[in-house]
């Protein structure tokens, strides 16, 4: 079995345009969630969310090739075009055989379908732009990624709600460990802060209408974000022989599944999913200092996810800094994980432990370590990403920094 | 307010499959069995019955020391004050 490591990283989201960004704002723990653009919080209940700003398309893309990318694959893109150049990785020729791209998106381009179904049934058009479908289509992101860099191997997309993005990088993560290929660009990308779309998140009546408070008492729900992290995975013999410079090493993951309803979570299913994170990676519960949890902020996810770190942590549950990101970074759904997984590696590269932020009082059905407001210093060794998701599926990445 | 406590009961009969002669202002919500998809729906169909838009967060109503909705006749207050305030608002 090969170890695996992470060589490249590129994001955006409302912590901004790149990695830096992202690891400024984490270290200052400045949320990105804020109001939403006047034309669409006008006419919803919620009028905030966690948006990319200030994102030209036209700085990034060509005319004519933008005609064919929805905002979904655009973060996609741009991210992934960070994170190879980061790595120093040529995926072009030969490499690109031996190559993966395997991305998480949970509902694929939303903005286009949005402004499709908008024309035909708001407007009366009688028809829609020619590429429409391969706009919209939820392996989109994907497949640009691959044409951009030369991946010919293994190319997919997962889609599994919010656990979407993790599992993704531990099917990556699982095909360069075996062998089956030497290189991956993984990770997730999702753009859903549109009209439509927010209008069914509103319906579910889970959106915090203030901010998103994660294990804090007076938490509200979640706030929808948006973008996209994408990682370079290597084989870390490869990666060290050719002198990369390696920001991690993936050590294992954890899969489960509730199977017992289709939004209320289970203690049971999360722990599952820990547990066989921990022994895929053949660690024990006093390896890990820090936990990176799902955390959105809504009473059902938090309190649970708290008895989950309980039920398998034990005593150490009360030494583990546990933090949630979405706080800052909003919940991007399908990419949710990628950006936790870039967040957590970025604290461990700056000497930093992220903090929770806008907690603002102690629950006591969450009692652990959640690093209020304010970033710690100090180096996280191991560390746990965790990501659940509606429908019961979840899915958790050991990370070594 | 009749007409507002009557189909209120009804949804809520409804949703919570129990006769609608057996439901008061006085009932209690939590002894329905109701689960938290239910309560969503039935405040959906509150918003579509009076197209109105009320004010309630799944999260607070599941937070263990809200008492805001502890019976049905705390739903038909709350519907009769935001009918005459939104119906106001559509006036204006």
């Amino acid at each position: 079995m090969n170890r695996v490591a992470v060589t490249g990283l590129g994001c955006i989201s409302a912590l901004g345009p790149d990695r830096h960004a992202m690891a400024a704002a984490l270290a200052e723990g400045r949320s990105g969630i804020g109001p939403l653009d006047p034309t669409l919080a006008d006419r919803l209940l919620i009028k905030i969310g966690a948006p990319v700003r200030d994102f030209d398309p036209a700085a990034h893309f060509e005319e004519k090739r933008l005609a064919l990318l929805d905002r979904c694959a655009q973060f996609g893109l741009v991210a992934a075009r960070e994170a190879v150049t980061a790595s120093g990785f040529d995926f072009r020729g030969e490499p690109g055989l031996r190559s993966a791209a395997i991305i998480g998106c949970a509902v694929g381009g939303m903005n286009t379908l949005d402004e499709s179904f908008l024309r035909l049934y708001g407007e009366g058009a009688k028809r829609l732009a020619p590429l429409t479908i391969p706009k919209l289509m939820f392996s989109a992101a994907c497949s640009h990624i691959a044409m951009e860099h030369g991946i010919r191997g293994p190319v997919f997309t997962v889609a599994s709600a919010c656990a979407s993005a993790n599992h993704a990088i531990a099917t990556a993560f699982q095909m360069v460990r075996a062998g089956a290929v030497d290189a991956a660009l993984t990770g997730g990308s999702e753009a859903v802060l549109t009209f439509g779309t927010l209008k069914g998140w509103e319906a579910m009546r889970i959106l915090a209408p203030d901010t998103c408070r994660p294990f804090s008492r007076d938490r509200k729900g979640l706030v929808i974000g948006e973008g996209a992290a994408i990682f370079v995975l290597e084989n870390l013999d490869r990666a060290k022989a050719r002198g990369a410079d390696i920001l991690g090493e993936i050590l294992g993951f954890g899969m489960s599944a509730d199977a017992a309803d289709i939004v209320q979570p289970s203690v049971e299913g999360a722990a599952g999913a820990i547990r066989a994170c921990l022994s895929d990676a053949g660690l024990v519960p006093q390896d890990f200092d820090y936990i990176n949890a799902h955390g959105t902020g809504t009473m059902a996810n938090d309190a649970t996810e708290t008895k989950a770190i309980r039920t398998v942590f034990g005593a150490h549950a009360d030494r583990l800094a546990v933090s949630s990101t979405k706080s800052m970074h909003g919940h991007s759904l399908g990419s949710a994980g990628a950006l936790e997984l870039a967040a957590t590696l970025l604290a461990m590269r700056g000497g930093f432990i992220p903090p929770t932020a806008n907690y603002s009082e102690a629950d006591p059905q969450c009692d652990l370590d959640y690093v209020p407001n304010r970033a710690r210093q100090g180096r996280i060794g191991t560390a746990l990403s965790n990501n659940f998701a509606f429908g019961g599926l979840n899915a958790v990445l050991a990370v070594r920094g | 307010m009749a007409d507002i406590e009557g189909t209120i009961l009804n949804i809520i009969a409804e949703k919570a499959k129990v006769e609608r002669t057996g439901l008061s202002r006085t009932t209690e919500l939590r002894g329905l069995d109701l689960d938290s998809l239910d309560v969503v729906e039935i405040f959906f169909e509150v918003d579509e019955a009076f197209d109105i838009s009320l004010p309630f967060n799944a999260n607070e109503a599941a937070s263990v020391e809200s008492a805001r909705f502890k019976t049905a006749g705390d739903v038909i207050d709350l519907v009769t004050e935001q009918v005459a305030l939104q119906s106001g608002r559509k006036t204006a």
